[in-house]
């Protein structure tokens, strides 16, 4: 009798509470949720929510149902194409084709692997190139096959984009501030020949760029006596993927000239570049991110050749 | 004559919603963190606890879903996980139902998980229209507002109606 009073949400929980409804929601796989947002107008509602959205994903990763992205190119057009394979179905189904109407744009023709700025949570940052200046660069989502493309910031202490020697990205989320963050690292020349490095960080729900300090980023880059003496510099890798650790992004990073590799990274929550791991040795080292602790697979430059790595250390 | 739980042998009895008691060992009950709590707060001293949400068909479900997991917390992984997937098979879409609704109020969250990821799995493939019977969910959407929210995800309702 109070039924007409009741909200939406209530309404449609009449014969099983909403909390069980979301309890099991939430084990769903994202296609069956797009989908049932057709059932009624509270479900549509719930599915919305970042608390759902939260609780997904929180579910899923506990579930271990991982699902491949696949990039490879269009021989004719040149163009990136995209499959999904979903694994925890034993690999029974198949590559998924994904239709992102960007990935036919001509400024993503000859496409490669550097055009992956980062992967967090299941959300993609790429572009048609993430180690050079000036692409477009899109935030997709392949399960739900949502995209959209980051605005371009200011950078009006740049002359020239010819002059830009560098770039390197870092995308995840920085949970304290529960966000999905971009850090864009670049490293270019002044008119004066003089290198320089600056920083910038997108923020995704407000879909705006802030320039980060040049005291805070000169770590990556200077005259620094700490590593390898005077004249020396940090760069990050080209190849090497950032990985994000409770709210920290890591690069491989080399120096120059001596050519000793380091772990650089950058905290979210101080906009601090205090911590500056170096790996021991001389050695080359790529850096995966391993649940809640930092991998350093360590290549000794001499086994690089075929790739096998000697070793794996969890710190 | 009242008894506390602690003189008695270490067991308590529930009861179901339809009058029906179980007597359950404290071990077993733990597993339920309602039951946890209500132990530890002492406020269970009545003889029996009574579960006026829970039959007693599912109830007995419930416990013995406790008891193999009291009894067994400690030993091999591969034996509950079998033990869970022949304790839920063939069960019907209502014992489901009942089963999270009482693992839910009692608080057993692994019997939560497998039961509401059993549903899940069951109506994963199944179209918005099956699952709205099964959830006794009424469509208030309108034909038109039906058609644009599947607009909206054309690409997953491939060779669905």
């Amino acid at each position: 009798m109070e039924e007409g009073s009741q909200s939406a949400v209530a309404r449609a929980t009449f014969h099983l509470p909403f909390e069980i409804a979301i309890e099991i929601l939430s084990r769903l796989p994202v296609k069956s949720l797009l989908r049932f947002k057709s059932v009624c107008k509270s479900w549509y509602a719930l599915i919305k929510t970042p608390d759902f959205i939260s609780k997904h994903l929180l579910t899923q990763s506990a579930l271990n149902s991982t699902s491949l992205l696949v990039t490879t190119y269009n021989y004719e057009t040149q163009n990136p194409v995209m499959s999904l394979i979903h694994t925890d179905d034993g690999f029974n189904n198949g590559p998924i084709s994904l239709v992102f109407p960007f990935l036919n744009r001509t400024s993503f023709r000859g496409w490669d692997h550097r055009g992956i700025g980062g992967i967090c949570n299941g959300l993609v940052c790429m572009s048609p190139s993430c180690s050079r200046f000036g692409y477009p660069l899109i935030l997709c989502n392949p399960s739900t096959r949502q995209f959209r493309e980051i605005p371009n910031s200011e950078w009006h202490w740049l002359d020239d984009p010819e002059n830009v020697m560098g770039v390197s990205f870092g995308f995840g989320f920085h949970s304290s501030a529960n966000d999905y963050k971009l850090i864009r690292i670049v490293l270019y020349s002044t008119p004066t020949m003089k290198d320089n490095i600056r920083a910038d960080l997108y923020v995704m729900s407000t879909d705006t760029w802030a320039e980060i300090g040049d005291d805070k980023v000169s770590v990556f880059f200077g005259e620094m006596n700490d590593f390898g003496g005077f004249g020396s510099h940090v760069q990050i890798v080209e190849s090497s993927a950032s990985t994000v650790l409770k709210g920290v992004f890591y690069w491989l990073a080399c120096v120059i000239p001596t050519g000793e590799a380091i772990v650089v990274s950058f905290d979210m929550d101080s906009f601090d570049d205090t911590d500056v791991a170096t790996i021991a040795g001389k050695l080359i080292a790529c850096i995966a991110n391993g649940g809640s602790r930092l991998c350093k697979m360590v290549f000794p430059a001499m086994t690089l050749q075929n790739g096998v790595p000697c070793s794996i250390s969890l710190s | 004559m009242a008894s506390s739980i602690e003189n008695n042998n270490e067991k308590l009895t529930l009861k179901s919603s339809d009058g029906e008691e179980f007597l359950v060992e404290k071990h077993v009950a733990l597993q339920s963190t309602l039951l946890q709590n209500m132990l530890d707060s002492d406020c269970s001293s009545a003889d029996v606890i009574p579960l006026p949400k829970i039959d007693a068909r599912t109830l007995a479900l419930v416990l013995g879903y406790c008891k193999k997991h009291a009894d067994a917390s400690s030993s091999k992984q591969g034996e509950l996980n079998s033990f869970d997937s022949e304790f839920l098979k063939d069960m019907d879409m209502g014992a489901l139902f009942n089963l999270v609704l009482a693992a839910n109020f009692m608080e057993i969250k692994g019997l939560l998980d497998i039961a509401a990821q059993k549903i899940a799995d069951t109506i994963k493939d199944k179209p918005h229209q099956e699952v709205r019977e099964i959830f006794h969910v009424e469509n208030d959407y309108t034909p038109e507002e039906e058609a644009a929210v599947r607009e909206e995800n054309r690409w997953a309702f491939e060779g669905f109606p």
